[in-house]
């Protein structure tokens, strides 16, 4: 069999497929702030406040808002079916000697594969913040892994996608003197990669430079770039509801990014708007928050990648529920503080294909925050 | 928090859940809809998505008519091979999944991932073979150039292994609607009884069209298989197609598969 199956299982043709992958959102955001479909204009958490909106800082009442280190795993629901069907033919096979046996649970196996993608990731973000100013390092990688029983030509196809994120963020915010009115801005210092391997089945002559070291050079390479964000933020105070409207620039002037990279050549400025309305006593609050980002559609996405929804609730500061819309899809999340410790889980829903339903990752995350 | 601000909140939280309810996409756009928020596939998309959720009679359709619009796109030819050969029962997947057999001569590995005349019925089995032959036609549409060692479509050498794979699974299925029975799914000598002259040539023309595919690496292994297959057919005594086959049936019949 090996005949015909040494060129299928060959996947052989190298095929760059640019789709950029951070489009209007922020470079980083809090898990609990995308558990609220990632409506974090008017209103992030921790870190988040740099990233989504600076302008947020001056929001509270103590000085020091948070200083620590955040640890983030995910992983898509479909990887974690497969592990499980994994994990079970495994305990199968050792209870089963049927040569029969075997050869269906393998089948079972590429089935799964196939139908299932798998998408995990990790996040690190060591941050100080203020009411003043902020100050973030952070680091995220996130390789996504497709196969498709049809691919692009009809036979079967694998994708490799990676998003790798680095860099330090530094943000302060200014009130002026209408008490209302804030502006805040953070600078970044960038490192980015994108990348998007389609293996084919084609020509095996072409499989060999799966070996060559240029082809992992490039699937971990950086380009490098500075940019900077620019937030505002209107701020109408009453004793049980606030009310906000926040305006943000991300990427002024297009953020240049150079280097061995073939993507990302440049993160576009992208105009956002977002409107919040928060119900509260003194130690709880209710916040709805919409925001529209990439007013101008610079690039090119579809409305329900450019609405986001949510809500979030605080209570006693200890813990808080999140859920909304992200992609058009629900999410949700909880975040729970115990004093030096915080976590946090969430669910939410990612399209990475232009259209809704295309190529969907239903994502679990769970968060690890120490600090204080 | 008093108790009005709080059921408020309680509230608020579990209108998002509700509202949530499940996993479908609130821009999917039931029915159509185009309009507001909801985006829609392009008919290429949804002719890949029809494909790869196992809706190849959507798939097919909608790619035919596409190509009908637009005839010198000759990229959606590739899949839509791809779908009459699902629907003829192959699949590259299943081809895949067969990596798990054990080697053996062309027949004993096709027979593990087409169908056979006793796993669809007598009569269904012919549909699958026109099926497979419309894959290997739609193929044949695209231009030599386009799918030639020097063209530079990006679907070039994978159109060109598959109509190797299409068109050695058609040989053998068009063999098999004669040689294979229907009620024990085995080579039976005695089925060729249906089987005329004409039928013969055409079986070592289909065989003998799986040579004539231009060679690219990836598709010589297959080749040399039909190639192989082809000789002894031809090297079997006989004065017709007819009787060399029949002798040829004979002898894998008593050659146990390995």
């Amino acid at each position: 069999m090996r005949w015909i199956l040494a060129p299928l299982l060959a996947c052989c043709c190298l095929a760059s497929v640019a789709l950029a992958r951070k489009t209007n959102g922020p470079i980083y955001e809090d898990p609990f702030d995308l558990g609220a479909g990632g409506a974090s204009l008017t209103r992030a958490s921790k870190e988040g406040v740099l990233f989504s909106n600076p302008a947020l800082l001056p929001l509270g009442a103590a000085f020091f808002r948070w200083t620590g280190l955040t640890t983030t795993f995910l992983v898509n629901k479909e990887a974690v079916d497969t592990a499980r069907s994994l994990v079970k033919s495994a305990q199968s096979s050792k209870s089963s000697s049927s040569g029969s046996d075997s050869k269906a649970q393998a089948a079972d196996i590429v089935d799964k594969v196939f139908k299932n993608p798998i998408h995990l990731g990790w996040g690190l973000a060591l941050s100080t913040v203020t009411s003043a100013f902020g100050l973030s390092a952070f680091s995220r990688f996130e390789p996504d892994i497709r196969a498709k029983q049809f691919g692009s030509t009809g036979l079967p196809e694998v994708e490799l996608r990676t998003e790798s994120y680095h860099g330090v963020a530094i943000g302060a915010a200014v009130r002026t003197p209408l008490r209302w009115l804030l502006f805040g801005a953070t600078a970044k210092y960038l490192y980015a990669g994108e990348q998007d391997v389609a293996a084919q089945v084609t020509d095996s002559a072409t499989i060999a430079s799966f070996g060559q070291q240029k082809f992992a050079q490039n699937l971990v390479a950086l380009n490098k770039g500075v940019g900077l964000d620019l937030g505002t933020l209107l701020f109408f105070q009453g004793q049980n509801v606030d009310l906000t409207a926040a305006g943000k620039v991300d990427d002024l002037g297009n953020t240049k990014l150079s280097g061995t990279s073939a993507q990302p050549k440049q993160f576009k400025q992208v105009a956002s708007a977002g409107l919040g309305l928060t119900l509260h006593s003194t130690a709880d609050a209710l916040h709805f928050a919409v925001d529209y980002r990439d007013l101008s559609d610079v690039y090119k996405e579809a409305l329900f990648k450019r609405l986001y929804v949510g809500t979030k609730v605080t209570l006693r500061t200890y813990l808080g529920f999140s859920g909304g819309y992200y992609n058009g899809y629900p999410s949700m999340g909880v975040e729970i503080d115990l004093l030096l410790l915080r976590l946090a889980f969430t669910s939410y829903t990612r399209e990475l294909g232009d259209h809704p339903g295309v190529d969907p990752r239903h994502i679990y995350m769970a968060s690890i925050s120490a600090g204080f | 928090m008093n108790k009005r601000c709080l059921s408020t909140a309680l509230l608020g939280l579990a209108w998002t859940v509700l509202a949530c309810g499940g996993a479908k996409n609130v821009a999917s756009c039931p029915g159509g809809k185009t309009s507001g928020i909801c985006s829609q596939q392009t008919p290429d998309e949804q002719a890949q998505a029809k494909l790869n959720s196992g809706d190849y009679d959507g798939a097919i359709s909608q790619l035919n008519d596409l190509i009908t619009a637009e005839p010198e796109t000759y990229s959606r030819l590739p899949i839509l091979a791809a779908a009459y050969a699902a629907r003829a029962g192959l699949d590259i997947l299943t081809v895949a999944k067969s990596q798990f057999s054990a080697g053996g001569s062309l027949l004993d590995v096709f027979a593990s991932f087409i169908p056979t005349p006793k796993t669809v019925g007598a009569a269904a089995y012919k549909i699958h073979v026109a099926d497979m032959q419309s894959a290997v036609a739609s193929l044949k549409r695209i231009p030599a150039a386009l799918v030639a060692t020097t063209s530079a479509s990006d679907y070039a050498s994978s159109a060109t292994l598959q109509q190797t794979i299409y068109t050695a699974a058609y040989s053998v299925m068009f063999l098999n609607q004669f040689a294979v029975s229907a009620d024990t799914g085995k080579l039976d000598p005695a089925q060729l009884a249906t089987m005329t002259e004409s039928d013969a040539n055409a079986i070592l023309t289909n065989f003998a069209d799986t040579g004539q595919i231009p060679a690219l690496g990836s598709n010589t292994a297959v080749q040399a298989q039909v190639a192989a297959t082809l000789t002894k057919i031809n090297a079997e005594p006989g004065a017709t197609s007819k009787e060399k086959i029949a002798a040829f049936v004979a002898a894998q019949q008593a050659t146990p598969a390995s």
